[in-house]
């Protein structure tokens, strides 16, 4: 009987053990295992105001000297708002408020303080701290300040379609919405508050996260390439462009050919990402990347390296040019539809000869044409760090003709967007090697650690030997061509070509007769090249030709860069001691 | 001589029958085995607490410093943003103004050389 006791004892002992070791299982399951899911589950039901607040990794510019400046960030300030039913004095919280805050509308404040069961109604939101602060000072009843924290923008419009903003989209909650912001959304958004009121959870939420991993990033601030006062200064350059020649849409990079970086990347018409709500919806959108374009003659050295690299000509080649050609049944011509004779391979470049690049289309064939466009990438996206790429439009290479080659040789026929254009043109400044475009370069991550961004390593689009004799016609070509020779900076090589393409009729097929795309690239110095610069108009009123207007665009930037950046000269005439 | 196994009154007065085998019988460090359970208990409540104590001040400590961070971006934001626009004043024409021009005349010397390193400043 006794022993029977026992052994019951015993059993219920050993069930207790194992009901602990349950527990203690499903302990370890919720708190580390699933503790962020149920954290965020408590939080939402208990703690709202806090796990609400916005935060969110800084997004930053890199100045030249490597100091950062906040390109997007967090502001904090107050919500003013009227609890009506509170309201004894409507009088002195207008008084008060209206001290406080000069543009009130004191109607409308009497009215919404006149609502006597009204529970809330906002006066205004994102004031500055000094402001709420003497709100809650004065302590008029009904008259209330709520602490808000909201994304401000420092440089306004600076940079506003590669920094993008925040907005609610179709959700509830704010994500980014354009541009890096949306581009690093899940890197930039921190899941949870900084600061977590339940310390139990505390405990266990960063054991959970750093044993088992978690979805969830902790937050980071992301590092650009954009350089404040290069930005500001081809923004500025956009502005006397547009305003000089009226230009529908105007354009600009400046990219280090070397590592693929933007520097700066601008575009008009734009918007201030601080007062989106009276921003023109149609121009949030950033054509430098979201929009495809024919871009003309600045394809011209990319057919001309191909060409080169290919080995069907060599710089002393020439041909003979008949001012047009027939090619699968249609007319090419020169821009000017007149002859040159035997003319060199500069002059196909000095002279944007649209018959020169049929004669090397030719010469290469198609499908060798077809793998040199490939190899600079035109027929793809470049993988830029930016939202909503667009899809370069280049079915004309699908065709079995070489007519479609031969325009695509000078420009036309194929729409890539700016950046990839761009990033084709830096090739030529760097070796033949083409890089992947890109802003972001690092995440920094609360705590101080960081972590560079990744990007693709250059690949060959083509041998160095044929990237440096292309550059050595471009060099030509700003020195003698150009202008008549007008835009040559004596101490400094510059490899540069102008682009005028005429603009696609969607509705009757064909080309607008007045209607063109002005586009003009450059870099220097040009045989080590440190800056890339690009820049397209769509449709400027009042010159048909790309080095009418952007001749001196151009010279501008490359003056501004060679002094900000200390460039030295790389030709200039050494004095030597006497 | 062999060490005598203590057991407790309670265990001398099971009836170490054959019929309960392992189950019932005699554990001799069943004292010992209570001892150290009770010792990791009392240990680990100590330590829960101290680490709940110390958890409550480091909250309330980072709350603080959170919240002087907040203040601390928000003024750098302001600051920021009146730099980035003050910088775009300087300009070309802004130079002009206050007299700066370009150079008449430039004098180019190769990098490293001799009369370069005189001309040193």
């Amino acid at each position: 009987m006794r022993a029977k006791f026992i052994f019951r004892i015993r059993i219920i002992a050993i069930l207790l053990v194992l009901c602990t070791a349950g527990m203690l299982a499903k302990l370890y399951l919720v708190q580390i295992v699933h503790g962020g899911e149920y954290r965020e589950q408590a939080e939402n039901q208990h703690i709202t105001p806090s796990a609400h607040v916005l935060d969110r990794g800084t997004i930053y510019f890199s100045e030249r000297d490597g100091s950062l400046i906040s390109a997007a960030t967090l502001t904090n300030g107050y919500t003013v708002a009227l609890v009506p039913r509170a309201v004894k004095d409507s009088a002195l919280a207008l008084s008060v408020a209206s001290d406080l805050i000069p543009d009130i509308d004191r109607e409308t404040f009497l009215a919404k303080a006149a609502k006597a069961d009204d529970p809330y109604e906002e006066i205004g939101r994102q004031y500055s701290e000094d402001i709420g602060s003497a709100i809650l000072a004065a302590a008029v009843p009904g008259l209330e300040a709520y602490r808000e924290r909201w994304r401000s923008y420092p440089g306004d419009e600076l940079a506003a379609h590669e920094v993008g903003f925040l907005g609610f989209g179709n959700g509830t909650e704010l994500t980014g919405q354009y541009g890096l912001e949306r581009a690093y959304d899940a890197q930039l958004t921190k899941p949870t508050s900084g600061l977590k009121i339940n310390f139990f959870a505390d405990l266990f939420t960063n054991v959970g996260g750093s044993l088992f991993g978690s979805d969830d990033g902790p937050g980071a601030d992301l590092i650009t390439s954009i350089e404040p006062s290069v930005q500001a200064f081809i923004e500025d350059e956009l502005l006397l462009y547009q305003r000089e020649w009226n230009a529908k849409t105007v354009g600009a990079i400046v990219l280090d050919p070397k590592t693929g970086e933007v520097l700066a990347m601008a575009s008009r018409p734009t918007f201030n990402p601080n007062d989106i709500k009276n921003a023109r919806p149609d121009v949030l959108a950033n054509p430098m990347v979201e929009r495809v374009y024919e871009f003309g003659s600045i394809a011209k050295p990319l057919t001309m390296a191909a060409a080169l690299d290919a080995g069907v000509v060599v710089q002393s080649s020439t041909y003979t040019d008949t001012g047009s050609v027939q090619i699968d049944g249609k007319t090419i011509s020169n821009f000017d539809k007149r002859a040159r004779g035997v003319v060199p391979m500069q002059e196909i470049l000095s002279q944007s000869l649209n018959v020169g690049i049929a004669h090397l289309v030719q010469k290469m064939g198609a499908d060798t044409a077809k793998e040199y466009l490939s190899a600079f990438g035109l027929t793809e996206e470049t993988g830029v760090d930016l939202p909503g790429e667009a899809s370069p439009l280049v079915s004309n290479l699908e065709s079995p003709r070489t007519l479609e080659f031969v325009t695509a040789g000078f420009g036309q026929g194929i729409a890539v967007t700016p950046i990839a254009m761009a990033r084709a043109l830096a090739a030529l400044a760097n070796g033949g090697q083409l890089v992947a475009p890109h802003l972001g370069i690092e995440l920094k991550y609360p705590g101080g650690a960081t972590r560079s961004i990744g990007w693709a390593p250059p690949r060959a689009a083509v041998q160095p030997a044929a990237a440096e004799v292309t550059t050595r016609m471009l060099v030509e070509v700003v020195d003698t061509a150009l202008k008549n020779g007008k835009a040559k900076v004596p101490e400094m090589s510059i490899a540069a070509k102008t682009g005028t393409a005429q603009i696609a009729d969607p509705v009757h097929g064909g080309y607008y007769a007045d209607r063109y795309l002005h586009s003009f690239f450059g870099y220097f110095p040009a045989y080590d090249a440190r800056f890339l610069i690009f820049f397209f108009a769509v449709e400027p009123v009042g010159a048909q030709y790309a080095s009418d207007t952007w001749t001196l665009p151009f010279k501008r930037t490359v003056s501004f860069l060679t002094t900000y950046y200390q460039v030295p000269p790389d030709r200039a005439p050494i004095t030597t001691a006497p | 001589m062999r060490k005598k196994n203590r057991i407790s009154y309670a265990q001398k007065q099971l009836p170490f029958s054959g019929t309960a085998r392992a189950l019932v019988s005699p554990f001799k460090y069943e004292y010992r085995a209570f001892a150290a359970l009770g010792s990791v208990l009392g240990i680990v409540a100590v330590a829960y607490g101290v680490c709940v104590g110390v958890s409550i001040a480091h909250v309330a400590a980072r709350a603080a410093l959170v919240e002087d961070t907040r203040a601390l971006s928000a003024a750098a934001a302001a600051l920021e943003h009146t730099y980035l626009a003050e910088t775009r004043g300087i300009t070309e024409s802004y130079a002009i103004s206050l007299g700066f021009g370009a150079p008449e005349r430039r004098v180019y010397l190769k990098e490293g050389s001799a009369l370069a390193s005189a001309h040193a400043r």
